[in-house]
């Protein structure tokens, strides 16, 4: 195949100009600029199609309740690891990397809060009657009894949640379906499952009154956490710490295979002449 | 010639080559590594680490000098759980990230810390390209650890048949390996960091994964400890 064969890749993204360049079908400078905020530009990059302003907002304060950077927690104490020689990049990208978990990973554990919503909403159309949502919530535990979305570690309250929720009623937004939703489930799960709504959960409701799918507000997810990883690796690069380069004799307990002789250095120290070392070549 | 602000873009403007050019691999018609068949060749006649140096290097080494550099980069081998790549990386596997992650974890931790650790020495290399004088105090043997260190590296090199005459200075544990590297024709920053970090991930990587996924509770999430203070 000559190069002029190779198959072409379509892009929905952009495509560069003189003047003006396009992304996303709009103008850069004609139709964004002075329009856009942070949120919204990371919004449209997320999911291909620009939201009101005043759904940016609500990402705004997403992002802001988000805003717990401890540098113990794991992925920001591995991306002052890594940025530990001066690398402020490489601090971010080994950072991000650790994202990808199913565990703590925003990318994954948001879409699971998202769809563990879906399901129970599936399972009965939101009624005033408790008994259906009860059962729904019991069925859609029954198949994922950990849902993504609910528990806290360390503490019984992930205090993200009462946060966000005080901003979405500042904005007029907690009557909106999937958040009356989520607040209807959350005592159901911590009754059945003694799992209380976390920060995930919170942000997949809100997300879902946005329009957006799972798999858009998942890769938005990536986005409205940047600031945390940069703010580490930035501090990480900047401090260059001897500590994180290499934690100080004492802090590591050898629990491995106990020292022993190889079988070419037994062969060759009980050779006729051997020592351990020796000038015998290999 | 047509005007290049017809063309769509600046990026349009340019005339860009239409292929990619490979150096090292030839893909067809059998893949072949600087020249040589991997699989009616190299993999009947070489080491894996002695095909790794042809592709580094761009020759095949000889004897001595493969010997030199396989015993410089199993001394750079033992990464530690101490150290910043091992640690990222096992706090990757303690929050139970794909192993995909991990491996970029650890690669990119070690690369980084193989860039900072050959920038440390450029008075060396500097030295080493000079071959004048005595090597600079930032290279030399900081107490008698890394002597004793250094004598094994002789020893070892030694009993390997081959003798470094860069060995005879004075040298810390560390430039010492570079030293080798360097006699055995890699020269380059580039090339360096690429060994110590080929040197490395196996290991890297076996350290971090030695542990169960999602094992927090086991890691000591205060070592070291951080400290708030007043921006």
């Amino acid at each position: 195949m000559s190069p002029l064969d190779a198959p072409v890749v379509r892009t929905r993204i952009a495509r560069a100009g003189w003047d003006e360049h396009s992304y996303y079908g709009h103008r850069v400078f004609a139709d964004l600029a002075g329009r856009e905020s942070v949120a919204s530009l990371l919004a449209l990059s997320a999911v291909g199609r620009r939201l009101p302003l005043e759904d940016a907002r609500v990402l705004d304060d997403i992002m802001t309740v988000w805003t717990v950077a401890d540098p113990r927690i794991w992925p920001l104490k591995l991306t002052r690891l890594v940025a530990s020689y001066g690398g402020l990049v490489q601090g971010i990208a080994a950072g991000y990397l650790s994202l990808d978990n199913p565990f703590i990973g925003v990318l994954h554990v948001s879409a699971g809060a998202a769809r563990f919503l879906l399901d129970v909403q599936q399972r009965v159309q939101v009624s005033s009657d408790a008994s259906d949502l009860d059962a729904a919530v019991q069925a859609a535990l029954a198949a994922n009894p950990r849902p993504q979305g609910f528990g806290v570690p360390f503490r019984d309250l992930d205090e993200r949640v009462p946060a966000l929720r005080r901003c979405l009623i500042a904005r007029g937004r907690h009557e909106r379906t999937w958040w009356r939703l989520f607040e209807q489930v959350w005592p159901l799960v911590q009754q059945q499952r003694g799992l209380p709504p976390n920060i995930a959960g919170a942000y997949a409701a809100a997300c879902l009154d946005l329009g957006l799918s799972p798999d858009e507000l998942s890769t938005l997810a990536l986005g409205v956490s940047i600031h945390v990883f940069l703010a580490h690796a930035a501090e990480g690069a900047a401090q260059q710490h001897p500590v994180l380069q290499r934690l100080p004799a004492g802090s590591v307990r050898y629990a491995g295979t106990a020292r022993r002789l190889s079988p070419r250095a037994r062969a060759w120290r009980d050779s006729p002449g051997g020592t351990t070392g020796g000038s015998s070549p290999r | 010639m047509s005007d290049p602000q017809d063309a769509a873009s600046p990026l349009d403007a340019v005339a860009w080559p239409e292929q990619l050019q490979a150096r090292v691999v030839d893909s067809q018609p059998t893949p072949a590594i600087r020249g040589y068949d991997v699989e009616d060749d190299l993999a009947c006649h070489y080491g894996l680490l002695e095909v790794l140096l042809l592709a580094l290097g761009g020759e095949l080494l000889d004897e001595d000098r493969r010997r030199a550099v396989e015993v410089a980069l199993i001394f750079a081998a033992a990464c530690s759980v101490a150290e910043a790549p091992v640690h990222a990386a096992r706090l990757g596997r303690v929050i139970g990230v794909q192993h995909s992650a991990l491996s970029g974890i650890a690669a990119m931790g070690l690369a980084e810390q193989a860039r900072d650790q050959v920038q440390q020495q450029a008075e060396l290399l500097t030295w080493l390209g000079s071959g004048e004088g005595e090597p600079p105090t930032s290279a030399r043997s900081r107490d008698d650890d890394e002597r004793a260190a250094v004598d094994r590296l002789r020893q070892a090199l030694e009993h390997r048949g081959v003798e470094v005459p860069l060995l005879r200075a004075d040298l810390g544990r560390f430039p010492a390996l570079l030293a080798v590297l360097w006699w055995a024709g890699f020269r380059k920053p580039e090339q360096l960091e690429t060994l110590l970090v080929l040197s490395r991930l196996g290991v890297a990587i076996a350290e971090a994964t030695a542990v169960r996924p999602l094992s927090m509770k086991s890691y000591p999430m205060n070592l070291p400890a951080f400290a708030e203070v007043a921006p």
